[in-house]
């Protein structure tokens, strides 16, 4: 590939005569060419298309998680049920991006409407690992993390429900961003849990995903929950002084580490924090009820499960997606649903529409949701103290792809897996940055802060990355 | 379902159930609040009552397989 | 000895200007999907979002009733799937409802009757449905149109209070400018609730649900052919069903719909991308002082001040004229001489030109002035009349009517006199006549100085003046 690089080195070819519909054409030739190996994409657009802007983003391309709603174009969500959808309305993500001038390559691939963490349930097929192709990328924001992955673009949008940028972005070696719940507007993007879904963002630094974060936040009158505008740019803030700075990790998350490849993490991880202590951060080991920590994945997956059901109800073939026949609309609707969802996505909505019966609320949905706050209310209490939480993004390196069914239920409590459903929780901004590599495939450690603290997270996981590239 | 599908989903529910009972051990939790939203947002306003939005039903419908008379067509529904 | 017991949910479309959770247009339009955006078709990715004005109107009409306001906004998912249903559940309220614990009283058979309310809440109106051989359409002008439902408890007894209950709560509703609620337009619809039991039981019989009525007739006509049917089925030792039944105009019938085995469970939840919006006391406060004074109470007024209680009904069925009414008496003029003009002249008039009282000429000022003029016997009340009708077919004031038609009456003593000596000098033998005694001739003088006068000779006064001067003769 000839036009390679992060959105700062490639505004500067930009800047000095490089046209941007150049770069655009070679990120689309080898976009189609990765293509066919990585499955990364499911529309790749073949027009170049810049608006006038004085944005830092001007001609720069990048990749938007298919489940974006952009007009004109296909927005699959991935799934049967959408397969031939053109929205006829912007995401509000999307719209900003075109008012910057920044050059969209194409729509990436996704766990089937976002419901999982493998990156194989896609309708398009599997996506694949850059590192090894016998691996998964992570999901479900897959496409995304690979196209930054295999450098076709320098950022890329994805969307984090649970761990669905932040995983996949350890899984594949790059920067993996969840800002503050409500920091970036929701508008036009397809939802799967409303009270845990956030915009994310991929790139290869902590600078690129802070000038994405500058462009993309803001109130949005078109989300009640965005947060009020602040003045302030993230990306000029990034190299403030951090000395000092309190950070605590969980000692059961990191007692709980097992396997092989999760030893050699956490290996990493305290090389890490070590480097970190020397260069004048604090970082302190924290206690935490272990209970709460096992009940993390139990209440993500009720209140995910929940309100997915409820979101994903509008899918019923009359005003677009696929139709089934019927001789009744209860009969279309049922055909189309049926035929429209892989099996994993239909178990989801049995058991979701299970947890909301009424008989089963207070059991399962209610309690999960006091649980939700029993976590948020002690995290929020850390997070007096400390200025953020610093762990291991994943307990080891992206699982081999096996025939095994994926995305299923099961009775593992990884706690070192699932830790990352916190900062969906308390709607934290989270960061993952690559860490270091076990049997050659990278690992990644993730930051999280207090709600609306964006700028701190970002600072800090700045001093974090050029650290731990300074000793690599 | 298909049968097959129905055994996947019997083993995720004694799953579930398992799961319940680790949430149901926690202690006190019948003293919080259920959590709706990641944070209360202070800031939250009601919109003003004002018309900024349409939509030509030609395009509205334009993803709909069975169009009539500027109105989505199904089969008659029994009331 | 079946008693029938009846309780009420009465669905009411708001006067917005946009509809409950999208900003796109709320108005009444007979040509389908018209009026529509991404939001009303739930297109993955829209949020809701909640309009002010709405939630304000709701808070009106729940303060009205006297409910009691939950100091934040909070809406619900319910979820069910129908073919009207574009996101596969419907915004409500269940958590938090705008209203709860009110009431209304209202009068029957000069009897206050209290209607205790159970609930009111709002939420988004669904699509319509076109029903065509084999097909139907569905129209989405209505889905997201702002919905309050009023849930009674089970007061009623018969229609009869059940329709005075809808007709003072149909007037509050305009009064609080809260709807036009108009039933053409589909715009207040009634579910009935009804059941039957001996007045020794303790407990509630099964009821039947009778859906989506949309007059206030045909309610009435509901209420009594299901008591009737409710009645044969017990009196016959049956069983009544409970079920879901639906009023057949044309027939004069209700028909079963679908039997309810056990409720539906609409699986409700919170909506999470509707943060919690406060209302504080100063919102609520301004809503509690844009509550006009409500018929119920200005009925009473007027039927203190002397009106009769058929008039004070009349007068206060729509704000309008009530307002009208109230400006006449707030000029001065007696409670009973302004509700006559206004109640036979006015509103009569106000029936004939299809006019609403907005839109005549005659304001309440003109009318208290042709009422002061008719007080001091500038004009008689028959001219009166005349005065009022020309003022409202010719668009001019009463003063202007008088003066061009030269109706002013002659109450000067002297003028007068100087008229019946006429009349007596001209009519010697009647005079004899009367003075032989006959004195029942009395009446043809006075006609002929009424006539003498053009008519505009003060009657009682000419009458005092002949009878001083036949006196004299």
């Amino acid at each position: 590939m000839k036009y390679k690089g992060s959105i700062t080195e490639l505004r500067n070819l930009i800047d000095s005569g490089v046209s941007s519909e150049e770069i655009f054409k070679d990120v689309i030739e080898n976009a189609y060419e990765t293509n066919k190996t990585y499955n990364e994409f499911v529309t790749i657009i073949d027009k170049y298309n810049s608006m006038e802007s004085d944005s830092i983003l001007k001609g720069i391309p990048y990749s938007l998680k298919d489940n974006f709603s952009t007009k004109d174009i296909l927005t699959t969500g991935s799934s049967n049920i959408l397969k031939d959808y053109v929205p006829v309305f912007d995401s509000t993500v999307y719209r900003k991006l075109k008012e910057s001038g920044a050059v969209l390559v194409g729509k990436t691939t996704l766990d089937e409407l976002a419901m999982g963490g493998s990156g194989l349930t896609a309708h398009t097929g599997k996506v694949y690992n850059p590192f090894d192709i016998t691996r998964i990328p992570g999901g479900s924001s897959a496409g995304s993390a690979v196209s930054v992955a295999l450098g076709l673009v320098p950022f890329s949008i994805g969307s984090d429900t649970g761990d669905s940028v932040r995983k996949p972005a350890s899984y594949c070696g790059v920067v993996g961003f969840k800002p503050t719940y409500g920091r970036i507007s929701r508008w036009g993007l397809f939802p799967f849990a409303s009270s845990l879904d956030h915009v994310g963002i991929f790139a290869r630094n902590v600078r690129d995903v802070s000038i994405v974060t500058d462009t993309l936040k803001g109130f949005d009158s078109l989300d009640m929950t965005t947060l009020p505008n602040e003045d302030i740019k993230y990306s000029d803030n990034l190299d403030n002084d951090v000395s000092g700075k309190k950070l605590f990790y969980i000692k059961e998350i990191i007692e709980s580490a097992n396997k092989e490849d999760t030893k050699e993490t956490i290996k990493i991880f305290k090389e890490t924090i070590e480097k970190l202590r020397n260069k004048g951060i604090v970082i302190e080991e924290v206690g935490f009820d272990k209970s709460l920590l096992e009940a993390i994945y139990p209440v993500y997956f009720i209140i995910s499960c929940a309100e997915a059901t409820s979101n994903n109800s509008n899918l019923t073939g009359f005003i677009f997606g696929p139709r089934e026949s019927g001789k009744t609309p209860e009969e279309v609707m049922k055909n189309t649903r049926t035929k429209g969802f892989t099996e994993m996505i239909k178990r989801r909505f049995v058991i979701g529409s299970y947890i909301l019966q009424r008989e089963n609320q207070e059991k399962l949905f209610l309690n999960a949701k006091r649980v939700r706050r029993m976590i948020v209310e002690k995290i929020n209490e850390l997070f007096k103290e400390y200025d953020g939480l610093i762990l291991p993004a994943s307990g080891g390196v992206a699982p081999k792809i096996t025939n095994e069914e994926v995305d299923k239920l099961d009775d593992n409590f990884l706690i070192l897996e699932n830790h990352l459903c916190i900062g969906n929780f308390g709607g934290y901004p989270s960061i993952t940055l690559p860490m270091g590599y076990v049997e050659n495939m990278p690992v990644g450690i993730n930051l999280t802060c207090a709600a609306k603290e964006d700028g701190v997270c970002l600072n800090i996981a700045k001093f974090i990355d050029d650290n731990i590239k300074e000793v690599k | 379902m298909e049968e097959k599908e129905y055994e996947t989903l019997q083993q995720e529910f004694e799953v579930l159930l398992k799961q319940v009972e680790l949430i149901d051990n926690i202690k006190d939790i019948k003293k919080y609040e259920p959590m709706n939203y990641p944070f209360p947002l202070e800031s939250a306003y009601l919109r003003e009552d004002e018309v900024t939005m349409s939509l030509g039903s030609e395009e509205a419908f334009r993803n709909s397989k069975d169009v009539e008379a500027n109105s989505v067509k199904v089969p008659k529904v029994v009331e | 000895m079946y008693k029938a017991v009846i309780g009420l949910e009465v669905h009411c479309e708001l006067k917005t200007k946009s509809k409950m959770f999208s900003p796109s247009l709320n108005e009444y339009n007979p040509s389908p999907n018209q009026n529509i955006s991404v939001i009303d078709l739930a297109f993955p990715g829209i949020l809701p979002l909640p309009n002010k004005e709405a939630i304000r109107k709701a808070i009106k009409l729940s303060l009205a009733l006297n409910c009691e306001v939950p100091n934040e906004v909070m809406f619900d998912r319910k979820n069910y799937y129908y073919a009207d249903l574009p996101k596969g559940y419907q915004l409500t309220q269940m958590t938090k409802p705008f209203g709860k614990n009110g009431y209304l009283d209202i009068n029957v058979q000069d009897k206050i009757k209290r209607v205790t309310i159970h609930q009111l809440h709002l939420e988004e109106d669904s699509a319509s449905l076109d029903h065509h051989d084999g097909y139907s359409l569905i129209d989405y002008n209505r889905a997201g149109i702002p919905l309050v439902e009023i849930v009674t408890d089970p007061v009623f007894n018969n229609e009869n209070e059940v329709i005075e209950f809808l007709e003072n709560l149909r007037s509050i509703i305009k009064y609080c400018d809260i709807s036009d609620a108009s039933s053409d337009k589909g715009e207040l619809r009634v579910d009935v609730n009804i059941s039957m039991m001996k007045e020794t039981d303790t407990e509630l019989g099964i009821r039947a649900e009778i859906k989506n009525i949309n007059s206030f007739n045909s309610v009435k006509e509901t209420i009594l052919y299901e008591i009737k049917r409710q009645r044969e089925i017990l009196e016959g030792g049956g069983k009544v069903k409970q079920e879901t039944r639906r009023w057949v105009d044309e027939e004069k019938v209700t028909v079963g719909m679908r039997e309810k085995i056990e409720a539906v469970d609409y699986k409700y939840y919170v909506e999470p991308n509707i943060p919690v919006v406060k209302l504080d006391n100063e919102f609520i406060n301004e809503i509690k002082e844009s509550i006009p004074v409500l018929p119920q109470e200005r009925l009473q007024k007027y039927i203190s001040l002397g009106v009769m209680v058929k008039d004070a009904k009349t007068l206060v069925k729509t704000k309008e004229v009530s307002d009208y009414f109230e400006e006449t008496l707030r000029l001065g003029a007696d409670a009973k001489e302004a509700s006559n003009w206004i109640t036979t002249r006015i509103l009569g008039f106000m029936n004939t030109k299809n006019k609403t009282i907005n839109e005549i000429y005659t304001t309440p000022q003109m009318l208290v002035s042709l009422i002061n003029m008719i007080k001091s016997s500038k004009i008689s009340t028959q001219q009166g009349k005349e005065v009022l009708e020309l003022s409202l077919t010719e668009e001019k004031t009463p003063e202007e009517i008088v003066k061009e038609k030269g109706m002013e009456q002659i109450s000067d003593d002297n003028v007068i006199r100087e008229l019946v000596n006429k009349v007596l000098d001209e009519n010697k033998a009647q005079v004899d006549t009367y003075k032989g005694g006959k004195t029942n001739i009395v009446g043809f003088f006075v006609g002929q100085i009424l006539k003498a006068s053009g008519g505009k000779a003060n009657p009682s006064t000419t009458n005092k003046i002949l009878m001083e001067e036949l006196e004299k003769r």
